[in-house]
């Protein structure tokens, strides 16, 4: 299969004829790395699933006012947070309703995730990292899992480099504490 | 990194989270998802948008097709026309009487009255130049109009009015 670039991509989506292919190709070359974010911040693979499908809606409803003045991963990225953090919201609000906090319903994910092969320091360690506060966890799986240099999550999150590294610094931090008090 | 330092500092069992770490860094097919998810998840969530289209539309006319939706909208649709159609015809009428009335008050225009007077005194002169009085003949009186010099002159003497300048051309 050739191998678009993302402004090739957009190009072809602008195209009527080509919509549905250009966003196949588009949805195949950035499925994974959303979806692992996304499934890193909502824990369950099923939430994970419809949250990532409203990511490439919103990406199918909007990709045509798209401003290529930024990348196109930048922006899916965006989107993948905001729509994580309004499934973690959404579930805080349902969370309350049954009585139980959002974290303790989350580490009860993580215990019951049937599609987690990791060994129980894994589930530990996971258990930490949802622990940390949603912005700090943001900018952690950013910056640990996904590589992501901090200019790039500055303009993802519109956060500076700064607070950034600090948040970095802190979740870090939290994560060494918690580990070590288990 | 110093979270691996950190961590592999702390305690025996947490030795091996820098690795666990690491692990899961390395290999995130630990957060397995079920076979051929990747392959599927494209024409699935075009399915999804197709979907959501068609159920809109269907939903649309579902609504469309219910006396209790369409039966309010039908008379406010009425009554937008009425409003539209009967009340600007009000307002022309209303127009109208506003010009006559505007006609009646350019009378008391100081500019527009005079006109109007001249041309009636014009009309006035022209039925009195016209009528049957004023071009007839002089009125005669019998036996007075064939007067002589001498008569004229007794009687302006009679008066006691200076006859001298009067008859001189004479």
């Amino acid at each position: 299969m050739q191998e678009y670039t993302d402004n090739e991509l957009i190009e072809l989506f602008s195209n009527a004829d080509k919509k549905h292919y250009a966003f196949n190709l588009l949805v195949r070359k950035h499925q994974e790395k959303i979806y692992y974010f996304v499934r890193r911040m909502v824990v369950d693979h099923n939430d994970a699933d419809d949250v990532v499908q409203n990511v490439f809606i919103k990406v199918w409803n909007n990709l045509d006012s798209f401003r290529a003045d930024s990348k196109l991963f930048t922006w899916l990225y965006r989107i993948a947070v905001n729509e994580s953090l309004s499934f973690l919201k959404s579930r805080q609000l349902r969370s309350y309703l049954s009585l139980s906090s959002p974290e303790a319903i989350l580490v009860k994910s993580i215990h019951n995730d049937t599609h987690f092969d990791g060994n129980e320091i894994q589930r530990r360690l996971r258990e930490a990292i949802i622990r940390l506060p949603k912005k700090q966890q943001v900018v952690f799986n950013m910056r640990y899992y996904d590589d992501l240099s901090y200019s790039e999550m500055s303009e993802i999150l519109g956060t500076s480099i700064g607070a950034l590294k600090a948040s970095y610094h802190i979740a870090v931090k939290k994560i060494e504490d918690f580990v070590t008090s288990y | 990194m110093k979270l691996k330092e950190g961590i592999s500092n702390s305690s025996e069992i947490s030795d091996k989270l820098p690795q666990a770490l690491e692990d899961l860094k390395q290999n995130p097919c630990r957060l397995q998802v079920p076979e051929g998810y990747f392959d599927t998840l494209s024409p699935r969530i075009v399915d999804k948008l197709a979907k959501s289209d068609s159920s809109f539309r269907h939903s649309l006319g579902m609504v469309i097709r219910k006396p209790s939706v369409w039966s309010p909208v039908l008379a406010t649709v009425l009554l937008a026309l009425t409003f539209i159609f009967i009340i600007p015809r009000k307002t022309s009428t209303v127009a109208s009487g506003y010009d006559t009335l505007t006609e009646l008050n350019n009378g008391f225009d100081a500019s527009f009255a005079e006109e109007v007077m001249l041309a009636e005194s014009n009309t006035l002169e022209s039925e009195i130049e016209n009528s049957p009085a004023f071009t007839s003949n002089p009125v005669q009186f019998a036996g007075v109009n064939h007067l002589t010099d001498d008569e004229i002159a007794s009687y302006l003497k009679d008066q006691e009015i200076e006859t001298e300048l009067l008859l001189t051309d004479n």
